[in-house]
């Protein structure tokens, strides 16, 4: 193992509810470094509870100085303004929908539009289990066969739905911070293979330490673990075409 | 204590290595075995179990099968026991009863305890629908009290049958008996309302599992109630015991209250010498 470590899945940004912050990029430096976590791909709490346009703006700028920040843009439909919401990620490596947050139905319907050209760019779009039903899910994989969707947070009730997921969808990916159901790592790996699973943390709602901790003392060998801790996650990034 | 870095906890973990390295008792407080109905559980067999404590160093874990709290306590009962009988010195068990089922708590706690050979009590009251403070439980508290015998309760915030404030009653009528608040209330607002019981009431102790707690509560956690009333728990195989150990093992704790948390405080409770 190299124990380099791209997380997937973290956030800058105060939250309504006063729960844990990384006010800024040092703030959150600080918590990989406590991790010894060497990248990461960001989003902004801005984007997710308030503004897409306002927390990309906030993200980009906190993002900027530091090449270990890899920022992941809110993007949310528009078709009032449609121009507008696909130049909002015209260039964006990496997207993020909140469809619950921003209170419309995650439907081939509605995001179709905006999927397209992300899935032409070979653009990973990240979604939360809890903004997304899993039969919207399905049918979005469906309509955009080639999308790389990458779904984060899934909890420990969720083998069920999401190896059936796995199964009938090839470019749908899974952040781990949250499958603690026991030996669901390595029952997805030896299923599915390790190329679709990610290392994520969910701080700082989340503690990464378990995340950590479960690939430490993995079943799976050194090169699996690598993969999952960095190199699926570079090798998603470095096929979009920006 | 502990001598050098390299055999740290948090060093053992990092590098995926044993804690028996650690030379601790090392005690997993709350466990359970078998398959759960309301998800997949790839591995719940006490063999995938015991090899996991092996791989981890935990020399012993206290279970209750999850038929014991769903809806079979006494065949759930028998399960714990099989599995104890099978990985002897590994695998301990608590008895379960079910106040849904009042005419046979007695008999069943007898029977868990005097002839399967189990070790504590456990209650689900959010499984079974009962509240915790159920006149049919009169013999639980009894026998915990005679027998010196802690009582291991699922624990949840607002739960309508078991959130930690209503523990406060029962560890005020029976000072002797050792309540094990489950999982401290889970979320960050119910582990705030367990450690207010817990530090007005010294027969209450507070486990770790539960996927919501970290390991910045944790350290709040400790240094509000004490390290000898937290014990390390994983919720095995409903959970997988990595990441709370991970949790536990970042936490900035001293070195002696890691010790007091992983296995000295259970078994101080159970009379493990």
């Amino acid at each position: 193992m190299n124990n380099d470590r791209f997380d997937v899945n973290c956030m800058l940004g105060r939250w309504a509810d006063g729960g844990p912050t990384y006010l800024d990029a040092v703030d959150l430096l600080a918590a990989m470094d406590r991790l010894g976590i060497a990248r990461a791909l960001v989003r902004h709490t801005l984007g997710a509870g308030y503004d897409p346009a306002e927390g990309n703006a906030r993200l980009t700028v906190e993002t900027a100085a530091n090449a270990r920040l890899v920022p992941c843009l809110a993007a949310a439909p528009d078709a009032l303004r449609p121009e507008s919401a696909a130049a909002a990620v015209a260039g964006a490596r990496a997207v993020c929908l909140y469809p619950a947050a921003h209170t419309y139905p995650p439907e081939p319907w509605i995001l179709g539009p905006h999927l397209g050209p992300l899935a032409e760019r070979r653009v990973p779009v990240l979604i939360e289990l809890s903004q997304c039903p899993w039969d919207s899910l399905e049918r979005l994989c469906a309509a955009h066969p080639t999308l790389r969707v990458v779904l984060l947070a899934p909890g420990y009730r969720a083998l069920r739905p999401l190896s059936a997921l796995l199964d009938r969808h090839p470019h749908l990916y899974v952040e781990l911070s949250n499958l603690v159901v026991f030996g669901g790592i390595e029952a997805l790996a030896a299923r599915f293979g390790v190329e679709r699973l990610l290392f994520g943390t969910g701080q700082p709602r989340t503690d990464g330490a378990g995340i950590i901790a479960a690939l430490s003392y993995s079943a799976l060998d050194g090169a699996a673990v690598d993969a999952i801790s960095a190199g699926n996650l570079d090798r998603l990034l470095a096929e979009v075409e920006v | 204590m502990m001598a050098s870095d390299e055999y740290t906890m948090r060093a053992l973990v990092e590098r995926g290595e044993s804690l028996a390295a650690l030379g601790w008792r090392i005690i997993d407080a709350h466990a359970h075995l078998g398959p759960t109905g309301t998800f997949l559980i790839p591995t719940p067999d006490a063999a995938s179990m015991v090899a996991m404590m092996d791989r981890l160093g935990i020399d012993r874990t206290l279970l209750a099968s999850h038929l014991a709290i769903s809806c079979d306590f006494a065949r759930g009962n028998d399960l714990t026991a099989a599995a104890v009988r099978a990985y002897p010195d590994r695998l301990y068990g608590y008895v379960v009863v079910n106040a849904r089922y009042p005419e046979e708590v007695e008999g069943e706690l007898r029977r868990g305890l005097d002839q399967l050979g189990l070790q504590g009590i456990k209650l689900h009251p959010n499984f079974q629908g009962y509240c915790v403070d159920d006149p049919a439980l009169a013999s639980v508290w009894r026998c915990a009290e005679e027998r010196g015998i802690p009582v291991l309760v699922h624990t949840w915030d607002r739960d309508p049958n078991c959130r930690p404030s209503f523990f406060a009653p029962l560890a005020e009528a029976h000072p002797t008996v050792p309540f094990i608040l489950g999982h401290s209330g889970g979320t960050p607002t119910g582990v705030r309302e367990a450690v207010a019981v817990a530090r007005e009431h010294p027969n209450i102790y507070l486990d770790i599992c539960g996927s919501l707690l970290t390991s910045n509560e944790l350290e709040w956690m400790v240094a509000e109630v004490g390290a000898e009333r937290v014990l390390f728990a994983t919720d095995v195989p409903w959970l997988d015991p990595r990441f709370e150990l991970g949790r536990l093992a970042y936490a900035r704790l001293s070195v002696e209250e890691q010790r007091l948390i992983l296995g000295e405080n259970i078994a101080r409770l159970l009379g493990w010498g």
